[in-house]
């Protein structure tokens, strides 16, 4: 139970600061005159923390890298802070919240890029800061649905206001697989039920976003899985912490990946070229599924597909 | 009842039960560093440098659980190329499964190793890797540096670059920065998004696409197509073949086992196909 609370607060931690769009910006001109990098970690060790971090140091392998651990510092702005008086950084990789928010703080001039950082999208528009979002692109996370169940038609979404966007750029991408994205407006949580209802019963599958409406309490997360289980259809989600809650099909970013994206930026900034945008989405893919539901509910997998899981529940 | 012995009968016998244990210890370095006999439990070692390490656990639960329908054999699969190949010298009584470019590196200096079974997908025990650009052509000009999208290991990629037949100018490698990701899918994602300038991926895995978003594979152009390459391969050690057979043959007949074909599919094959023995004696190069 309290493993359960646990799990539906942090959902709704992702879902608070997960409301916007990305909106790629052109990178402005990049000076640099050192080629030092500093890894700032907010806990080497969280192995989702620690993944991202050995993704970025093979990735750079042979660079001159100086890596600082912030877990456990109850002062992490002055522990940064001295770090930075001794030693000059062309760029400063960051490594989680903590991390991110601490080297905020300072401001220091060096390049930033970011990486784990639920709060991404305060960041996108800043100058210096470059990052990979946490979340797999909204369109990759169609194709493996589609991927997954070729014979799936109909996919329903339900969003409020904060994630409009999202969903009208969802129906194209979808359109484009042979989907069809059925779409359902919410303001009130009080009007969850009904709607997750009725749209139940025109789709074969739920796609879960991180909405601040749908997802907005405990009860209202579990009632959504609750109501999609007695249809018998399907949910899909964008993190793994919904398998416990009932989810068929997860897309989750690969984490080691986004440390090697994080790379390529640093890279890229390092030989004074520009990337192409301030925020780039994670190009690797960690892939759960729950073969019990699948059979549940009696749904057509491409058994092709099964080279691509990284996480089965059979049991 | 308890039996009563003199003293020296007691001390003869912890004189025999003392020698035993010397003996026993002086053999137990030389069984353990054979490793050799496929007596006991069969280890069915896995390396997959094309793989990701984290399907180890789903890959392991998987098999060994088909592997608990047949014989006392379980999966172990191995993170790093090094600690695998180590164990390929060291443990003769296991058998491995390796990637086809895997084992015809340690082939080339280890002449006991024989390839038994081979991986199909789809009835194909080839593949190509095909690199896939956005634009019919990459711009290595100057300074500028292409972001390749791959999904295996540095040395591999930069083999099968240098083997490509290109239809646009080959591609520099040392002017290409390789994005590791973990699936071909992921590559062609990442280039189709943006988020690299190509990738390398299988020509499978670019039909899939095809299937998929007929819209992106219109706007991808393959700039270069490998040499065939070999699918997964099943490897022992030519002086425990025969011994090993039962556990050879419970892994060739995983199609028939519901646990058995979903671990076949986790690897990403349909079924395995057996070697010709001429060529398993002789070491299995030309398959």
């Amino acid at each position: 139970m309290i493993q359960a609370r646990c799990l539906v607060i942090l959902i709704f931690a992702m879902v608070i600061t997960n409301c916007a769009r990305i909106t790629p910006d052109p990178a402005g001109p990049v000076p640099l005159s050192k080629n030092k990098i500093l890894v700032v970690n907010s806990n080497h060790s969280l192995p989702r923390y620690q993944l991202a971090e050995n993704g970025f140091m093979e990735a750079l392998a042979g660079k001159d890298i100086v890596t600082l651990d912030l877990n456990n510092d109850e002062r992490p702005t002055e522990q940064l802070l001295d770090v930075l008086n001794t030693q000059q950084f062309a760029a400063i990789y960051t490594i989680g919240a903590k991390a991110l928010g601490s080297v905020d703080y300072i401001d220091p001039a060096a390049q930033v890029i970011y990486s784990s950082v639920l709060s991404w999208r305060q960041f996108q528009s800043r100058d210096n800061y470059f990052g990979v979002a946490s979340e797999v692109a909204p369109h990759a996370q169609m194709t493996w649905f589609k991927y997954f169940f070729p014979q799936l038609k109909r996919i329903g979404v339900i969003y409020s206001e904060d994630n409009a966007g999202l969903v009208k750029d969802g129906e194209r991408f979808a359109n484009q697989l042979g989907i069809e994205l059925v779409s359902a407006a919410v303001t009130k949580v009080e009007d969850l039920p009904r709607i997750a209802d009725q749209l139940l019963q025109k789709v074969d599958a739920l796609w879960v976003l991180p909405d601040p409406v749908v997802l907005k309490s405990e009860s209202s997360t579990k009632l959504v899985f609750d109501l999609a289980h007695r249809r018998q259809r399907p949910v899909f989600a964008y993190s793994s912490l919904f398998m416990e809650l009932g989810a068929t099909l997860s897309i989750n970013a690969d984490l080691a990946t986004t440390g090697r994206q994080a790379a390529v930026i640093t890279q890229t900034l390092l030989e004074q070229q520009q990337p192409e945008s301030h925020v780039q989405f994670p190009a690797g893919s960690s892939i759960s599924l729950n073969l019990l539901k699948v059979g549940e509910y009696q749904l057509d997998l491409n058994t092709d597909a099964l080279g691509s899981v990284n996480e089965l529940l059979t049991q | 009842m308890k039996s009563l012995r003199n003293p020296f009968q007691q001390r003869k016998r912890l004189g025999l039960i003392l020698s035993l244990v010397f003996v026993c210890l002086l053999l137990t370095p030389l069984t353990t560093q054979a490793d050799s006999k496929p007596t006991g439990q069969v280890t069915v070692y896995h390396y997959n440098p094309e793989s990701h390490n984290d399907r180890n656990l789903v890959l392991k639960n998987t098999f060994d659980r088909y592997f608990r329908t047949q014989l006392d054999m379980q999966l172990q699969p191995v993170e790093d190329r090094k600690t695998f190949q180590q164990l390929v010298e060291q443990s003769k009584g296991a058998i491995f499964i390796m990637s086809d470019w895997h084992y015809r590196q340690l082939a080339s200096t280890n002449r006991s190793l024989v390839p038994y079974l081979r991986g199909l997908e789809h009835g194909k025990d080839t593949f190509r890797k095909l690199l896939i650009g956005k634009s019919q052509s990459l711009n290595q000009t100057g300074n500028i540096r292409i972001t390749l999208a791959v999904s295996g290991p540095q040395d591999y990629v930069d083999t099968l670059l240098a083997k490509m037949q290109y239809s646009s100018g080959q591609i520099t490698v040392s002017n290409a920065r390789y994005l590791t990701v973990p699936k071909d899918i992921d590559a062609l994602m990442a280039v189709s998004f943006g988020l690299a300038d190509a990738a390398l991926a299988s020509e499978i895995s670019f039909e899939k696409l095809a299937t998929l978003n007929q819209d992106a594979y219109r706007n991808l152009h393959v700039l270069g197509r490998s040499t065939p390459q070999k699918s997964l391969v099943v490897v022992v050690n030519r002086d425990n073949l025969i011994g090993l057979e039962p556990a050879l043959n419970a892994i060739a007949a995983m199609t028939q086992n519901p646990q058995g074909k979903l671990g076949l599919n986790l690897l990403g094959l349909d079924e395995w196909k057996r070697l010709p023995m001429t060529s398993q004696a002789k070491g299995g190069h030309g398959l």
